[in-house]
């Protein structure tokens, strides 16, 4: 036995060091050559569009990797863009951007093996958990003053103050995804219901058109369960008054009698209007495209596919209860490196790409600004988006906290298409359940990553 | 496996075992060296892991728990108890909707496949081919056929003027659209091992039969049947453990839905350790899965598996 130790155990050693060297490389080898080829030419001098600010001391040759979740054609429209950026900023700055399907994973797994790129594009509802888990670093000085003292007040607030943890600022907002209506142009024309326009319709609109979409016998709307119901019960539950957690994010809230007249409304409207679906992959958007739907809610992802359509109309979520509000997530552009040069010159491309957001908006996301919000180029760039701009304001991302949105949303998201389907009938107890399951994993998450 | 003879003596063995060759060390070596790195370090670093409050990226938090996430699995008040029990009777209920299927229609196919007749190689490979497939190809590829907008089921039951259920987003549609996709994607492994069996059969033993008079039927059930018996144990193990493992097509199909009814526990300790981070949970659950199959096989062996025949 002696003996194959004896052999075994440097062979061990030696495949376990080629493997930790292979795995090196690899995470490498990627980078190395998405800069090669994305190199700027270098005559390029031409004045830039966004009126770029300064560059901070030392910047020059930067080369700075961003990484995203948008493995879409949103993923082409933010390497069109880091393009622009790299052949137009005066600083020398040359930015890559690499999209990573399974986004989390790669980035966990590379903040393990030490591989991390310069920055990366976070969802907000992560950011905290990110940063805990040391994932994610602070902006420095350097980088601060690119932005500038006041360039947190051209966001919505609730919008800014998730990337602020502990007194440091972790991530600078890019743009929000709310839950938008998509309608149908033609069976609106013919049931005679007029246009809804950029603010968002008052109760007895939406009222009116459904029952007007009924009478003219068409199916008035589609609603599904999983994401589209969840979505739509967080939008809902602010409609009605109330909140998934308390401020501080500590106690769960979600069965209040808001939270009970907003999964009422969702089952309510469901029977009454729309035919029986349910499931993945989105099957309430899938039977609207069909044209013979009077409108749905979903998310701006959906908007480049269904501008092919030219009955498609969009709009801010109606008012379905009592006050206008909607459910929304938000990138985030956050730093993963805490070298000061790198970071200043990562802020630099973070303040164009900011600035420069109406061209973002293309890709089917809301700009986090006010003032690019504003700009009345955005309806030529992005005219559906400018349609549904209004919706940034209407948003309110939930608390930052470690894991909060899964502790939520992974009990009532369950609980809500339980209730749907008719196998619960008492939504004040199926509510009740899921809040107290939350309750016990929002402690945990609290014990696991508080102080 | 011992030779006979002379050179079985006492001092002739000894002086053998003395002399150990290096040569059958170099012949395991490579596969020895794979098995530790992919197969032995991990279930044994997950054994340490388990029992850790443990999470990769955060080293400085990282409380030894000893036995405590073992212990929440069997507490109702803790925070895992619901949802990881819920997985793992999600898991035995695919296994009763698929184990059968998987082994049986495996069967006939084989059995089919086996006879004489022109384009039985086509036919082998067509049966075969779905398993060279990835799990996202072939549940992507039965999500579209079984989704209620526009798929191709629902379609064709639609033209034939039938009310068609919602077959992923309710029960029993879910494990039955789940389980047609396994089936179709992994049956193809089960036939050609008992293909491979078939073969091994004398034919003496049809032809003998035939004289006798006994019908294929019959054939079948007392020839066919029996001298596969060892084979069959070890499919039916198999495709336990390969169900046991369900998670890529509730993943893509159902997303664990209706209502976590299609939530396994692979899927679970998938959720707890990589989206949750809580890593030393989600290790205890597996090592307790693993050691539950464990018991299964054995169980398998023991009732199925007895060969006093032999």
């Amino acid at each position: 036995m002696k003996s194959i130790t004896r052999y075994l155990l440097p062979l061990i050693v030696i495949f376990s060091m080629l493997i930790t060297a292979c795995g090196g490389t690899a995470t490498e080898a990627p980078a190395a050559t998405e800069s090669v080829e994305t190199q700027p030419p270098s005559q390029a001098t031409e004045v830039s569009a966004g009126g770029t600010s300064e560059c901070p001391a030392g910047v020059e040759g930067t080369t700075i990797e961003m990484w995203s979740p948008f493995t879409g054609p949103d993923g082409d429209e933010m390497t069109a863009l880091a393009e622009r950026f790299s052949s137009e900023n005066p600083c020398g700055i040359t930015v890559t951007h690499v999209a990573q399907p399974e986004y989390q994973q790669k980035l966990e797994a590379a903040a393990a093996a030490g591989g991390l790129p310069s920055m990366t594009a976070v969802h907000a509802t992560r950011i905290a958990a990110l940063v805990s888990r040391n994932v994610l670093k602070p902006f420095g000085p350097e980088a601060m003053a690119v932005f500038g003292d006041d360039f947190g007040s051209d966001f919505p607030e609730g919008l800014w103050s998730v990337g602020e943890i502990k007194g440091a600022r972790y991530s600078i907002p890019l743009d929000v995804h709310p839950l938008i209506m998509f309608y149908n142009k033609d069976l609106f024309e013919k049931a005679g219901i007029e246009v809804p326009g950029k603010e968002p319709w008052t109760r007895e609109q939406f009222e009116d058109a459904l029952a007007k979409l009924e009478a003219s016998k068409v199916t008035p709307l589609t609603l599904g369960n999983a994401f589209q119901a969840a979505a739509l019960f967080q939008a809902l539950i602010r409609q009605y008054g109330g909140s998934l957690t308390d401020a501080a994010g500590v106690t769960a809230t979600y069965n209040s009698e808001a939270g009970v007249k907003a999964l009422e409304k969702i089952k309510e409207l469901k029977d009454k209007y729309s035919p029986e679906i349910a499931g993945t992959g989105d099957p309430e958007v899938n039977a609207f495209k069909q044209g013979n739907v009077g409108m749905t809610f979903h998310g701006p992802w959906w908007i480049s596919d269904l501008e092919k359509l030219e009955f498609v109309g969009f709009a801010p979520l109606p008012t379905i209860g009592d006050s206008p509000a909607t459910w929304g997530g938000s990138h985030h552009l956050a730093l993963t490196t805490e070298d000061s040069t790198t970071q200043a010159a990562a802020a630099v491309w973070i303040k164009w790409l900011s600035d420069n957001s109406s061209g973002w908006a293309a890709a089917g996301q809301v700009p986090a600004r006010q003032s690019v919000r504003d700009d009345p180029n955005l309806a030529s760039v992005a005219g559906p988006i400018s349609q549904v701009a209004e919706s940034a304001n209407m948003v309110a991302l939930p608390t930052q906290a470690a894991g909060l949105e899964g502790a939520l949303w992974d009990q009532f998201g369950p609980a809500i298409d339980t209730y749907l389907a008719g196998d619960v009938t008492d939504a004040q107890a199926a509510l009740d359940e899921a809040n107290a399951k939350s309750q016990q994993v929002m402690e945990e998450n609290i014990e696991t990553y508080g102080d | 496996m011992v030779k006979k003879g002379k050179s079985l003596s006492v001092p002739a063995t000894r002086k053998a075992r003395k002399k150990v060759s290096i040569v059958p060390y170099l012949f395991i070596a490579p596969h020895l060296l794979f098995f530790t790195a992919f197969l032995a370090w991990p279930f044994f670093y997950g054994i340490y892991i388990s029992l850790f409050k443990f999470d990769f990226l955060r080293p400085e938090k990282r409380p030894f728990v000893g036995l405590k996430n073992y212990a929440e699995l069997f507490d109702p008040k803790s925070v895992p108890f619901d949802d990881f029990w819920n997985g793992l009777s999600n898991t035995g209920e695919f296994i009763l909707w698929s184990v059968l299927p998987l082994v049986g229609i495996a069967l006939v196919l084989a059995v089919l496949l086996n006879r004489n007749y022109p384009g039985r190689g086509i036919f082998r490979t067509i049966f075969f081919a779905p398993y060279t497939l990835s799990v996202t190809v072939a549940s992507v590829l039965w999500w579209w056929i079984f989704q209620g907008q526009g798929g191709l089921v629902n379609n064709i039951l639609k033209g034939i003027g039938m009310n068609p259920p919602n077959w992923l987003g309710d029960m029993p549609g879910a494990w039955i659209a789940i389980t047609i996709a396994t089936v179709w994607w992994t049956i193809g492994f089960n036939t050609i091992i008992f293909l491979t069996a078939l073969q091994e059969i004398p034919k003496s033993l049809y032809e003998a039969a035939s004289i006798d008079g006994a019908n294929s039927q019959q054939q079948f059930m007392l020839i066919t049947v029996p001298m596969l018996r060892s084979v069959l144990v070890f499919v039916l193990t198999i495709t336990l453990i390969a169900s046991a493992n369900l998670f890529g097509q509730p993943y893509l199909m159902t997303g664990g839905g209706p209502a976590e009814g299609t939530q396994t526990v692979i899927y679970r300790i998938f959720i707890e350790g990589i989206q949750r981070s809580q890593m030393g949970r989600a290790a205890a659950m597996s090592i307790f899965v693993a050691l539950l199959l464990l018991s299964l096989t054995y169980l398998n062996f023991k009732f199925f598996g007895s060969t006093q025949e032999e």
